[in-house]
């Protein structure tokens, strides 16, 4: 239980600092990527919890309104239901071009929220920065789809040392 | 069971969901109204230097690769400051041209003769400085035989004309010949011809050697660096030539000799003048 709560304090560090790291590098984020692969791979409520916490701290560190980039991640989420009541969001090219807007929509909504809960008006938003949030968008749906590639292998060569008995 | 499973995941989805979103907007209504302050302020305490010190390294790393990025932006910018510069080299070029021909024209008033009538002309080239080359020519009224000068010191005379340009030889050319006398004191007064002593009269040859002098008196009080004047017909007045070297000092000889530094650098030379009603 205590190696469990320092291993994910940890991770929470360490996520913290590579999310502020590539946000300022490439003005890219990670952590909607590894939710969503470690969604249905991990317990919901031991995914949840740490989740939680690293976006009230993204809030924190962005001077967000507290709960921001939870509301647009539920937003975000939310849909993504929606559309996996009837298109698959699993595997097939289908599933990718879901994820490309899920991830793009992430992005755009990331440029217009904060302004509307901190000013109260939609933030400027341009033709150049859609375009950017589903180059983005992309970018991300390719990564998702390596490390699930990546966890598939692994899991493959995990179990070709097991012995089957029928 | 497999359904049963798979309506348990459903079920999972949908409960991240709710609570996601029923945070989000609790955690919304609590901060507009600050009673999460000590929230905000110890996760700002932990967070924010790790934030901090991320962003630095981010930025740093992205202003690093920026560099090979720009990489063409930096070239074009280089070649557009080497056009820069060159065109500033060619402005200035024309400026220290103009202010050598200032410099000339201000030496032509101070010490020439402001009863003749001079073409200013711009030095083209030379030939082993035996001859210059200058950009006026007949249509400017210059004649084979004009006397070339620059103030009050000589250069030359024309020996070859054509419609745009000139021949000038100068007196290191073989050919020159001239009537010179050896004064002591400075160059102004014997523009002016204010008490000059006349040391010695002579001849002045081209060689490949330099400027010599001949035919010097033996028993005249010469010394080096005394002032060569042209004194022949064919120049017609007082022209500075340079200072005398290099005296020859054989008491059997029955003359004496020596050369001639010109006071003008013919390989620096740019504008000169023409007289033209002698």
């Amino acid at each position: 239980m205590v190696l469990t709560a320092i291993l994910i304090i940890t991770s929470i560090i360490l996520l913290v600092f590579l999310e502020s790291f590539l946000l300022a590098f490439l003005n890219f984020r990670i952590s909607i990527i590894l939710f969503l692969f470690l969604f249905r791979k991990v317990e919901w409520k031991t995914l949840l919890f740490p989740f939680v916490v690293l976006l009230l701290i993204f809030d924190v560190v962005k001077n967000f309104p507290l709960g921001t980039n939870l509301l647009v991640f539920s937003l975000v989420f939310g849909l993504l239901l929606l559309v996996s009541l009837f298109l698959s969001i699993d595997s097939g090219i289908t599933a990718f071009l879901v994820r490309v807007f899920h991830f793009a929509l992430y992005y755009v909504l990331l440029l217009v929220v904060p302004s509307l809960l901190i000013e109260g008006t939609f933030g400027y938003l341009s033709l150049r920065d859609v375009l950017i949030s589903f180059l983005k968008g992309i970018v991300s749906a390719f990564l998702l789809l390596f490390l699930d590639n990546a966890y598939a292998r692994l899991r493959r060569r995990g179990s070709s040392s097991l012995i089957s008995i029928k | 069971m497999k359904g049963r499973k798979q309506q348990r995941k459903f079920s999972s989805d949908y409960l991240i969901l709710l609570i996601t979103f029923v945070l989000s907007i609790l955690f919304l209504l609590l901060d507009t109204i600050g009673s999460l302050a000590f929230l905000r302020r110890g996760i700002s305490f932990v967070a924010d230097p790790i934030d901090y010190n991320a962003n630095s390294l981010g930025t740093e790393v992205k202003d690093f690769l920026g560099i090979f990025v720009d990489l063409k932006n930096f070239k074009d910018e280089y070649n557009q400051m080497s056009i820069d510069i060159y065109e500033k080299d060619v402005e200035n070029s024309f400026y220290t041209i103009l202010r050598e021909e200032n410099d000339a024209l201000k030496k032509q008033i101070t010490l020439g003769d402001q009863k003749q009538e001079y073409v200013m002309a711009k030095v083209l080239g030379d030939e082993k400085s035996e001859f210059l080359r200058i950009n006026k020519g007949e249509k400017d009224g210059i004649v084979a035989g004009d006397v070339v000068l620059l103030g009050n010191m000589y250069v030359g005379n024309v020996v070859v004309v054509d419609s745009k340009g000139s021949l000038v030889r100068t007196p290191f050319n073989r050919a020159t010949s001239l009537e010179v006398v050896v004064v002591s004191g400075s160059i102004e007064r014997v523009r002016t011809k204010e008490s000059v002593d006349i040391l010695s009269k002579g001849v002045i040859k081209g060689s490949s050697g330099g400027i010599i002098i001949e035919n010097m008196s033996m028993n005249s009080n010469l010394t080096n660096d005394d002032i060569v004047v042209v004194n022949d017909s064919r120049v017609g007045e007082y022209l500075v030539l340079g200072r005398l070297q290099d005296i020859s000092e054989n008491p059997a000889a029955t003359s004496r000799s020596g050369y001639v530094e010109p006071i003008i650098d013919y390989e620096k030379l740019i504008t000169v003048f023409v007289r033209v009603d002698f």
